[in-house]
């Protein structure tokens, strides 16, 4: 059994004045969210800066800068490497999809040798989408294990906000049902939904749990007068996929 | 198509995925923690105004989870999309938690990133999950977060929440409070404090975006 602190880290390194008080502020977050890892067994830090060129990016920031870094993130990763407890995992946190895989193969790695049964994950460090990819994918982890893994999550600035451990999945590890919403742009019946979708390449369970998944778990078709249509959900989501698609 | 934005610093987030997307209407959710903040972010709102499609303004604090909630709520309906680029974490934070967890269904959720000269918008894949408790049901958990959201942030002990599920018409036993206790706790949407032998019970602001609203 074991317990596992999660966190993010990124030093910004814009050239503007705005850069000085997101690096004096990151530091704040980090320094003030390791509060939560005490008596920790692992501490996880995700982060997107090489530490080898640490002191080069430096050199060009403010002392305040340099200080906080130093004192507020360094020193203490230092500690806890020293503890032999920190696992330092770089990924790009400008990627969703590549934190939330990172987070995922971490942590399912972690659990091969000793079961997790403790969770805390501070959200407030590193870039927004790296964090929300950090949380759920954490959240999935936790709800496939059940309530044996304990998972609090919290954001810490100014005040610490604690954030609920729920269900959240990711298209990116089931199969992605959306490319049939195109189907039901004009109302058609069941059975001829069924033909459409068979002509997609697939079988007949297959077909049902398609429309299973698109009518009762997403509702973004209904059934109305014996026609299958879009749901003002699935209109919306389906003029979405069209403009990202650049139709 | 509704666009819902949070914005901090640059309006390019907003205006940029409202220049693609071509919505009917955008809503803007911003807010600036000390003057230097608030003078940036009006000159930023002020070229919202380049934007094809009035824009509303919705102004919360960026750092107040309960408030983003309560602000941000009202503007998601089912033809919205949720663009979380801008503004603070806990912004971009309660408006994904809104959109993966409305009661009426899931809204996606956008973000829009640039990569040398050109942007793009990027789906974030995010898909809501059924919750084993429902949370607006008629079980005892639902009753438990109700009245300790009913509190309005006291604290109350396991003796004052049974009391006033009671009143509302659900007596439950000790075995059945505690498992749905547990189930909150475990779902980190209340506190548990012991004081002497007596344990006491608090929500966080979060479990908002869990109760009341539409039907699915």
């Amino acid at each position: 059994m074991t317990s596992v602190f999660v966190t993010a880290f990124t030093i910004y390194t814009y050239d503007n004045e705005y850069r000085e008080n997101l690096n004096l502020q990151e530091a704040e977050k980090f320094w003030s969210g390791l509060e939560h890892a005490r008596g920790m067994e692992k501490i996880y830090v995700f982060m997107d800066v090489d530490f080898k060129n640490i002191s080069k990016i430096m050199k060009k920031f403010t002392k305040a800068e340099r200080d906080a870094i130093t004192k507020k993130i360094l020193s203490q990763i230092d500690v806890y490497r020293e503890r032999g407890t920190l696992n330092v995992i770089p990924v790009d946190l400008y990627n969703y999809e590549k934190t939330y895989g990172a987070v995922k193969d971490a942590i399912e790695d972690l659990e091969k040798n000793n079961k997790v049964e403790k969770i805390y994950a501070n959200l407030s460090c590193g870039h927004k989408v790296g964090a929300l990819a950090i949380y759920t994918s954490l959240l999935n982890f936790t709800h496939k294990r059940g309530k044996r893994v304990e998972f609090k999550p919290f954001h810490a600035e100014e005040v610490i906000t604690h954030l609920p451990n729920v269900n959240i999945s990711s298209r990116t590890t089931e199969e992605d049902y959306e490319k049939y919403l195109e189907i039901f742009v004009n109302p058609i019946t069941y059975e001829e939904a069924k033909d459409k979708i068979k002509k997609m390449g697939n079988r007949d369970r297959e077909v049902e749990k398609i429309l299973m998944n698109l009518l009762d778990k997403r509702k973004l078709i209904e059934m109305k007068d014996g026609k299958i249509m879009l749901t003002k959900r699935g209109r919306t989501l389906l003029a979405l996929n069209h403009s990202l698609e650049g139709r | 198509m509704k666009l819902v934005s949070t914005m901090g610093w640059n309006a390019e987030v907003v205006l940029e995925p409202i220049r693609i997307l071509n919505p009917e209407e955008a809503v803007v959710f911003y807010g600036y923690y000390d003057q230097r903040n608030r003078e940036r972010i009006e000159e930023e709102l002020r070229r919202l105004n380049e934007a094809p499609v009035k824009v509303k303004l919705v102004r919360v604090d960026p750092f107040s989870m309960e408030d983003c909630i309560e602000k941000m709520k009202p503007h998601i309906d089912d033809g919205t999309v949720a663009n979380i680029t801008g503004g603070t974490k806990i912004m971009s934070f309660a408006l994904s938690l809104l959109a993966t967890h409305r009661r009426g269904g899931e809204i996606p959720i956008i973000y829009y990133i640039t990569e040398g000269k050109k942007g793009k918008i990027v789906r974030i894949p995010a898909i809501f999950e059924k919750m084993k408790v429902d949370l607006n049901g008629d079980n005892a958990s639902s009753y438990i977060l109700r009245v300790l959201m009913n509190a309005n942030g006291k604290k109350l002990s396991t003796r004052e929440i049974k009391e006033k599920m009671k009143a509302m018409g659900k007596n439950v036993e000790g075995s059945t409070f505690n498992q749905a206790k547990n189930n909150l706790l475990w779902y980190n949407l209340i506190k548990e404090e012991k004081e002497g032998r007596r344990k006491f019970y608090e929500v966080y602001p979060v479990a908002k975006i869990f109760v009341g609203g539409e039907e699915q």
